[in-house]
């Protein structure tokens, strides 16, 4: 490269990162990175559910460079080392090109009408001969709104069966039972902007800095600006989150509920509590869902003084205090938290906790305090959550368990009301359940890898070995296609457009740029063609474009609280995502839910608005409520025979089960390999060395591992990050689920260790 | 040869040291400090991977760093060697 262009690009790439901080280093030379040979388009990182916006850079007929959308509010111009590789994923050579079916047990190439037809034989086969909850879809928080739309319309509308699940089940159904519960309406109240007004953040079960690098930046931007800012994690493991902590508690795996519970005694102890907000805005209620008092509800958190709180987690008592007291005498709170709360036998409870601290504190509802849940993945809130793809959902936050909103579904898809069945299907452990016992004998398996990302992974490969399973997906190979009969080629991020919707609700439109590689089609045309072979052609005929698909979607969210009616493509065309409710076309969309300024709060009838700031219209009598919730303890706890708590997580450079990262050279060699990290304290009575192997064991699997001994995981703590399935963490983890969420608890298992 | 803009954000007790460090390095440029504790810096190297490596070296070894968020990041010339090797996946 001509050094003179060298300069020049060096000096454009300088200015790009200025901008992003909002700095003009050369004046106009942001603005003239190849303004001749580049083509820019607005899109959103494919990655986790933070939901930054990215620019990718198109040159001929190829992607070339990446740069943070300056103008997104979410991110502002930067991205985290995953974004990075964003190029390299779509032109990785594990993509998927052509459709495949397993003939003789070697997958063979076919063309998309024989593999198509086939898929259409076998599962109307099924369905004639065994009923349609035979068949099953699982499908994924990374699909587009509209592919999980039409994947919706075929299984609950057309098939007939509401065994139609996806993995954000695995990751943030608690979250989703929390909000219910507490808060009467799902998704958060406030958004990212209430980051730059808070004066202490609470990180509970978030290793923020290296699985939601964005939100740690702005985090970390804000207390430097002001340092009076506080932040106090709640966590069993030291992560990269801890350079900016103010206090660590460190409760031993899954017992924190009564940390949570000993902060909120302290609160209303101390006088932290705004008892004219709870006077207002707060019913009480035990554990069987009755009224209770606030003096009873007193009465119950004696049970959980700081002193028995330390009995019970391991966190001294003076440190739940100080923790109390920060958040009481903060002005504005935010808490955060994500897998290790969702991710537990009693993850609603836990959820339910975190908003009991808002609700008693009154720190709910202001710009600064929102108990605000992270999520995973890119569309897990978007497709999953908002367009009802679990297996009790329908679209537009509607239950199937309701005749009025089967009828308003089966109406806009155009099928008999009679197709949708009332009751939920099958959760997702109970689907890969009967997938092992033959009662379901088809399964349609979407953009996601269950062979490696479910809890006890081994336990559910008998089924999809025995079953008849259809994978569409963008790669191979993965854990999953090893059991696929039908591998179904899907076109990649970039190559088709679409929406996600991140973890503020906000809902961004993503171009497509590129033709798909090899014979790869977009998931919701692989849908829509099966459909019309399965005999819907009527239904499904009608759909020409991603923007009919989206049309029809946002007609059904007209009214509802998650109003989408007015996020038309050309408006999401040209802005950065609009915050739901949007209910007409001139709506800007909403900062805050349930307080001035959210449109259903606005047309409540002044009565019910009468000295109140807040009105949970979610509830019937628009009161949240705080919940007295026993501390449980995990499904699993420690003895003699298993004496170490086993979690697992994330590493910054890799997500998920690798499937993209892991293609990329890069960030394969930077964390190539999974480890179990062991606390050297731990490791000295074992006699266990740096980088020694060493089997950990569970009652369900073992697994040789090497260890990584460092200080960060408590003594009696192991951890292993997940994202491998040559070092499988999910066959050790326990399939034990919150009754409530059905969410598996990936995050305690109990275990041993001892050198190989 | 890929290039990447990123800002680097740095504990504010220890911009300058940081500041310091960076410049020691041969494949990194600085443009100065900004807006209290970032630092813009210029990550060059004959392949993306030599980027990344650059960009973890300077999250992980040095000391005062809160993190390396980058910006713009261009591959131009290494787009016809797009393949990865991914047998291990
Ligand atoms: S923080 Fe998440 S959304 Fe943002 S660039 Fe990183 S992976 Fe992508």
């Amino acid at each position: 490269m001509p050094l003179k262009r060298r300069e020049f690009l060096k000096a454009s790439a300088a200015a790009a990162a200025a901008a992003s901080i909002g700095v003009n280093l050369i004046p106009g030379m942001e603005n003239k990175l190849f303004a001749d040979a580049i083509t820019w388009h607005k899109s959103v990182c494919r990655f986790c559910g933070t939901g930054c916006g990215v620019m990718i850079g198109k040159k001929g007929d190829k992607v070339v460079a990446i740069k943070g959308d300056l103008e997104n509010p979410i991110n502002k111009g930067h991205i985290c080392v995953k974004g990075f590789f964003l190029h390299k994923v779509i032109y990785a050579r594990t993509r998927l090109l052509y459709p495949m079916i397993r003939k003789n047990g070697k997958f063979v190439r076919v063309s998309w009408d024989e593999a198509l037809d086939y898929v259409a034989k076998r599962f109307n086969e099924i369905r004639e001969k065994y009923g349609p909850d035979a068949l099953a879809f699982y499908g994924s928080g990374q699909a587009e709104t509209e592919e999980t739309y039409m994947a919706n319309k075929l299984f609950k509308g057309c098939i007939g069966t509401n065994n139609m699940e996806g993995n954000p089940r695995l990751c943030m159904a608690s979250a989703v039972g929390g909000y219910l519960t507490s808060l009467g309406l799902d998704e958060p109240a406030g958004t990212y902007q209430d980051i730059e007004h808070a004066e202490l953040f609470l990180l509970i079960g978030s290793n923020t800095a290296e699985c939601h690098p964005i939100i740690f930046e702005r985090i970390v931007r804000h207390k430097t600006k002001n340092p009076n800012v506080k932040i106090i994690i709640i966590d069993p493991r030291k992560t990269p989150t801890d350079q900016v902590a103010d206090l660590h508690l460190f409760p031993k795996p899954g017992w924190d509920l009564a940390v949570l519970h000993a902060m909120a005694y302290v609160i209303i102890k101390e006088g932290y509590a705004d008892l004219d907000f709870i006077k207002k805005h707060v019913n009480f209620k035990n554990n069987e869902g009755k009224d209770i008092s606030f003096e009873e509800f007193q009465k119950f958190l004696e049970d959980y003084t700081p002193e028995k709180a330390e009995k019970i987690s391991g966190v001294p008592a003076s440190e739940i205090v100080k923790a109390a007291r920060m958040f009481g005498q903060a002005r504005t709170a935010m808490s955060m938290w994500t897998m290790g709360i969702n991710q537990r036998t009693r993850g609603v409870w836990a959820n339910n906790l975190i908003h009991n601290l808002h609700l008693l504190t009154g720190k709910i509802g202001v710009p600064g305090s929102d108990p605000f849940s992270l999520t995973g993945q890119p569309n897990a809130c978007g497709g999953v959550r908002e367009g009802g793809g679990l297996c009790h959902l329908l679209p537009g936050h509607r239950k199937v368990t309701n005749a009025k909103h089967r009828e308003e579904v089966a109406r806009v898809w155009g099928v008999p009301v009679s197709n949708i069945q009332p009751k939920p299907g099958k959760h997702t452990i109970a689907m890969f359940e009967a997938l092992n016992e033959g009662k379901i004998k088809g399964i349609y398996i979407m953009c996601t890898n269950p062979a490696q990302s479910l809890p006890h992974a081994q336990k559910f490969w008998k089924g999809l070995k025995e079953q008849f399973v259809v994978l569409a997906e963008s790669f191979y190979p993965t854990a999953t296609s090893e059991y696929a009969d039908v591998l179904l080629p899907a076109a990649f991020w970039a190559e088709k457009e679409g929406v996600y919707g991140c973890t503020e609700r906000r809902s961004q439109y993503m171009p497509q740029v590129l033709q798909p590689m090899g014979e790869a089609r977009w998931d919701a045309w692989i849908l829509r063609d099966l459909a019309i072979r399965m005999g819907f052609k009527k239904e499904f005929e009608k759909y020409k474009t991603a923007e009919d698909i989206w049309n029809e979607y946002i007609s059904l969210t007209k009214g509802r609280d998650m109003d989408l009616s007015g996020a038309t493509y050309r408006r999401l065309k040209k802005v950065r995502g609009l915050t739901w409710p949007v209910p007409s076309e001139d709506h800007p969309g909403t900062y805050k839910r349930y307080v001035k300024g959210d449109p259903f709060f606005d047309k409540l009838p002044e009565e019910k608005k009468k000295g109140r700031r807040m009105y949970f219209y979610g509830k019937p009598d628009g009161k949240a409520v705080v919940w007295a919730r026993p501390a449980k303890p995990p499904a699993e706890p420690t003895d003699k025979d298993y004496p170490f708590a086993l979690t697992t997580g994330r590493v910054l450079e890799h997500w998920h089960t690798g499937t993209m990262t892991r293609a990329v050279l890069e960030l394969e060699r930077a964390v190539p390999k999974a480890y179990v990290e062991i606390h050297p304290d731990d490791a000295k009575k074992l006699g266990i060395a740096n980088k020694d192997m060493v089997i950990v064991e569970t009652r369900r699997g073992k697994l040789k591992i090497e260890a990584r001994v460092i200080d960060r995981p408590e003594p009696g703590t192991l951890f292993i990050p997940w994202h491998w399935k040559e070092w499988l963490a999910n066959l050790l983890t326990i399939d034990a689920f919150d009754p409530g969420s059905k969410e598996p608890e990936y995050k305690v298992a109990a275990a041993r260790i001892y050198k190989a | 040869m890929p290039i990447a803009g990123v800002v680097v954000v740095t504990v504010p007790e220890r911009t300058s040291s940081v500041l310091q460090e960076l410049k020691k390095l041969s494949n990194v440029t600085t443009y100065g400090v900004h807006k209290e504790n970032n630092i813009i810096a210029v990550l060059e190297s004959d392949t993306t991977k030599g980027l990344e490596q650059l960009s973890n070296q300077i999250s992980q070894a040095i000391q005062g760093v809160i993190g390396v968020f980058p910006a713009y990041i261009n591959f131009e010339d290494e787009i016809s060697d797009s393949g990865t090797d991914t047998s291990t996946n």
